[in-house]
């Protein structure tokens, strides 16, 4: 498993930095496990790299997961674009949701 | 000609190159601004977001025609108690195009969920495109004795 944990602020500047690397883990059939409790700034560039990511485990049966304990600015992201169920189920949110099958059709 | 309902507090008015480079600088700007303006934590929060998306439209699809160009971000309080912010940019405006969109036009939905009064439109006899966004300060404001 590789956790990786993601700091700072995350926008179309350094979009390229994770898209890459998450490709990387996924041709190997890493396991991946996104920590986003300190992030102090993520976009919807990086939200759609997230969504993509999980969409792309569930289909590929690659483990990808991204932590509950996100930073406050994530969360509040996450809440906007509703994609807390896509990302954890409808869980208590202790653990991260493990691959299932893929909802019908990605978040908006 | 655009009239100005300005408050106490000074216009922010910035111009900066279209690059994604220049984008954090200016959220940091505003989202400070919106705190002396009176915003509390949640809603400068949202104000960054909304701010960035808005300069990543411009660097991402303003200028796709040509080598560059500007991103301009101006903000004031209005007497409602609202901050303006509008971003501007001069590039071909809104045109249909296939253009490859990295945030897969989640971009435009944030902002209109975030703010309170949100608008796109072709710029008014000049090339470009403006974003107008409004925010109630009323929204987890904080006692201001600077601005109020």
């Amino acid at each position: 498993l590789v956790r990786v944990k993601l700091t700072g602020e995350l926008d179309l500047a350094v979009a390229h930095l994770l898209g890459g690397r998450l490709s990387e883990f996924q041709d190997q059939q890493l396991a991946v496990r996104l920590d986003l409790s300190e992030l102090e700034f993520m976009d919807s560039i990086w939200l759609n790299l997230v969504v993509r990511a999980a969409d792309d485990a569930r289909r590929d049966g690659w483990r990808f997961e991204v932590e509950r304990d996100v930073s406050p600015p994530v969360g509040r992201l996450f809440e906007l674009a509703g994609i807390e169920s896509f990302l954890w189920g409808e869980n208590d949110g202790s653990e991260p949701r493990a691959n299932s099958r893929p909802p019908d059709r990605p978040p908006p | 000609m655009t009239t100005f309902h300005m408050s106490q507090q000074e216009m922010l008015d910035i111009r900066a190159p279209a690059r994604a480079e220049a984008i954090a600088g200016l959220r940091h700007q505003i989202a400070a601004y919106a705190q002396q303006a009176g915003a509390g934590e949640e809603l400068a929060d949202s104000i960054r977001l909304a701010v960035s998306e808005a300069l990543s439209n411009v660097v991402v699809h303003a200028y796709v025609d040509r080598d560059g160009g500007d991103m301009m971000l101006e903000a004031w309080r209005d007497e409602d108690a609202h901050l303006v912010i509008v971003v501007r940019d001069e590039g071909a405006g809104l045109v249909p195009r296939r253009a490859k969109t990295p945030g897969m036009g989640l971009g435009l939905v944030l902002m209109a969920q975030m703010a309170d009064g949100f608008t796109l439109c072709n710029r008014e006899g000049i090339p470009g495109t403006a974003v107008e966004l409004r925010f109630a300060l009323a929204r987890g404001a904080v006692p201001n004795p600077a601005t109020d």
